[in-house]
């Protein structure tokens, strides 16, 4: 392709800067959650001590075991209903899959705000009170979506004579599916697990409108700390969420990848 | 010896388009049976069928006089050997060939001898540990086999097995299907498209067309014997001559093609319906002076002369504008626009009734195109 020198250094610069925006924020935060100081502007010197506080801190410590609970209830329940939903998609060809399918799939595109207050609506007029229990069913909604477009993209690499072959030889449908179906894709059920987790982690706007009270999340817990301004405090629990995040992230990379790889008929779709 | 598979009557439609239609026919025990047909004639059907991946619109299937037709995959003892062969990529050859025998509940010591007589029959010991994608083509089809074997099934269901392989590694294994087939007793249903494949191997061949079964015979017969006008054409090379019956002689039959006579012995069409004379490029001789005495002759002009090696084929056009198709010895020296004498003994030439081609002319040799809306749809994908 023709490309003027000019072109070539204007392209190089939007891209400086688009990773500049991104990515300088979250670095001077990690590193400002090191300062010695109460104070954001200035540095004054390396240290753990608000990592040390955080752990002294029970509301932090509350906020993390209820993030926990929340976002290990909820991936359970989405990898069990998200992989059901994909395999009796791939496997049914039902006149109305194309609309199902469609149906799955649209919390992922739905705004948080109009899915958080649907559900809260919903919960308000179905006379359930809000709490930890609430917010493991808002979780499990997206979450489902997310195992749901994980695994079908995994199904739809799947040789469906597989299933036949094992039939052939003597297989039921429960062994056709735990035997060959399931190792097939366990790649992506996991993936799709640890997005589903990843989610739940960090999501403020749905956990927003469907927690109740004593039931804060870890981000609920920082936006309210951050009522108080931005202490360092903050600084040290975010940087400790992006961490998780990112590792929970690129190991679920590193399993499709992975899974890719030992499938020979797989397509090599990522998600 | 006796009937191991029986089909009654069975019928297939897909959206109420028939892409089988009353199939009868008896598969005895310890036969190499082949259907062969070209794309789309029902043939993969008919054996979905009897795999339970289909299930008929009508008709029934009885193996060993049970019916089986209602039963699901897993619960008829006969075993399909795929055409991409279906092997689970995820476990070793060894857990492939023994997969079956875990299924039905056979002990560790049992599955463990039976899978290694198994892969020292099929030559792929030294492979227990390889995953199907560490495999050659070869190697994974004969893991295919030997997967579908282990378990001794009444009847092998093979669906175009070796049409993944290339031509050289397809005779070699063709030859080791046969043997396995032989010393292991065990009845083969085949399914193919090359007709080569089908003579050799088969003990009988059923010949399929748009989901009619048209013949069922030996391949000697089906070759030197077609029952149609279509099977003529499909197996083989073959001239396909329009001819009038004006009747008949003893057991010979007279005919017209324009104003030439010929004979054949061979009298199966009535006097007024419409006919072909099907002859065989092999059983035509071709001279440079005309002949005499008895026997049938058409004069033509060479058209074109093919060299293949063991023997010379010789296109001609006849006097009446046809093209003829003659396989003379490799020695023989005819040349283009040579004017020569096409010659024929009755007993070589079938009298067929003609039907109308309805997908295009059928070249000889070459099966037709596959046709739009036959494609194989149903409850499986693909």
């Amino acid at each position: 392709m023709y490309r003027t020198r000019a072109g070539t250094w204007g392209l190089t610069i939007l891209a400086a800067l688009v990773y500049f925006f991104l990515y300088a924020p979250i670095l001077l935060m990690a590193v400002y959650s090191f300062n010695d100081s109460r104070l954001n502007i200035t540095w004054q010197g390396f240290t753990w001590k608000w990592y040390l506080s955080l752990w002294q801190n029970a509301y932090v410590l509350e906020a993390m075991g209820n993030s926990l609970v929340v976002a290990v209830v909820s991936t359970l329940l989405s990898v069990v209903l998200g992989t059901t939903a994909a395999y009796g998609l791939y496997r049914f060809r039902l006149r109305t899959a194309k609309l199902l399918e469609g149906l799955i799939f649209i919390p992922l595109v739905v705004p948080d705000v109009v899915l958080g207050v649907s559900l809260l609506v919903l919960f308000v007029l179905a006379g359930i009170s809000l709490g930890l229990h609430t917010i493991i069913i808002a979780h499990s909604v997206f979450g489902i979506a997310y195992v749901a477009v994980v695994v079908r993209a995994r199904l739809a690499g799947l040789d469906p004579n597989l299933e036949q072959a094992a039939m052939d030889l003597g297989a039921d449908w429960w062994t056709c599916f735990h035997r060959i179906v399931l190792p097939l894709i366990l790649p992506g059920v996991v993936a799709g697990g640890l997005l589903a987790f990843t989610v739940s982690m960090d999501d403020f706007v749905v956990t927003f409108f469907t927690a109740g009270v004593g039931s804060t999340t870890l981000p609920l817990r920082i936006y309210s700390m951050l009522k108080l301004g931005i202490s360092p405090e903050v600084n040290a629990l975010s940087t400790i969420l992006v961490v998780v995040i990112a590792l929970l992230v690129l190991i679920a990379q590193l399993v499709l990848r992975r899974g890719a790889n030992n499938q020979s008929n797989y397509v090599g779709k990522e998600w | 010896m006796a009937t191991v598979l029986r089909l009654v009557d069975l019928c297939k439609n897909f959206d109420s388009t028939p892409v089988v239609r009353n199939v009868n026919l008896e598969i005895r025990g310890g036969e190499f049976f082949t259907f062969l047909g070209p794309s789309g004639c029902g043939k993969t059907t008919t054996l979905r069928m009897i795999g339970g991946f289909e299930q008929p619109t009508s008709g029934r299937i009885l193996l060993d006089g049970q019916d089986i037709t209602d039963l699901p995959p897993f619960l008829r003892d006969v075993n399909t050997v795929f055409q991409n062969y279906a092997l689970f990529p995820h476990m070793t050859v060894v857990q492939n060939v023994a997969f079956g025998l875990e299924m039905r509940g056979a002990s560790k010591a049992e599955i463990a001898s039976r899978v290694k007589k198994m892969l020292a029959i099929f030559g792929l010991t030294g492979l227990e540990k390889r995953k199907p994608a560490q495999l050659s083509g070869g190697q994974q089809q004969r893991v295919a086999v030997a997967r579908s074997l282990v378990l001794h099934p009444r009847v092998l269901l093979l669906d175009e097995p070796l049409a993944a392989l290339d031509a050289q590694l397809r005779r070699q294994i063709q030859i080791e299907l046969k043997e396995i087939q032989k010393s292991s007793g065990v009845t083969f249903v085949y399914v193919t498209h090359d007709q080569e494949e089908a003579l050799s191997l088969s003990d009988r061949i059923g010949v399929m067309r748009e989901g009619v079964l048209e013949q069922v015979a030996t391949p000697r017969e089906v070759y030197s014997r077609p029952a149609t006008r279509f099977v003529a054409e499909f197996v083989g090379e073959n001239n396909i001559l329009p001819v009038r019956v004006i009747g008949s002689q003893g057991g010979d039959t007279l005919l017209e093609m324009g104003h030439i006579r010929v004979v054949a012995r061979d009298g199966r069409v009535a006097k007024g319906q419409p006919a072909v004379l099907a002859i065989r490029p092999e059983n035509i001789c071709l001279h440079a002076e005309r002949p005499v005495g008895e026997g049938n002759l058409l004069a033509g002009v060479v058209r074109e002369c093919l060299y293949s090696g063991t023997s010379l084929k010789v296109v001609l056009q006849l006097d009446s504008g046809q093209r003829l198709l003659v396989q003379t010895q490799a020695g023989a020296s005819f040349q283009p626009e040579d004017r020569v004498w096409a010659a024929w003994r009755p007993e070589n030439g079938r009298v067929l009734p003609d039907h109308p081609v309805p997908h295009g002319q059928v070249l000889p040799g070459h099966p037709p195109n596959p046709q739009p809306g036959s494609r194989r749809r149903g409850r499986w994908p693909g």
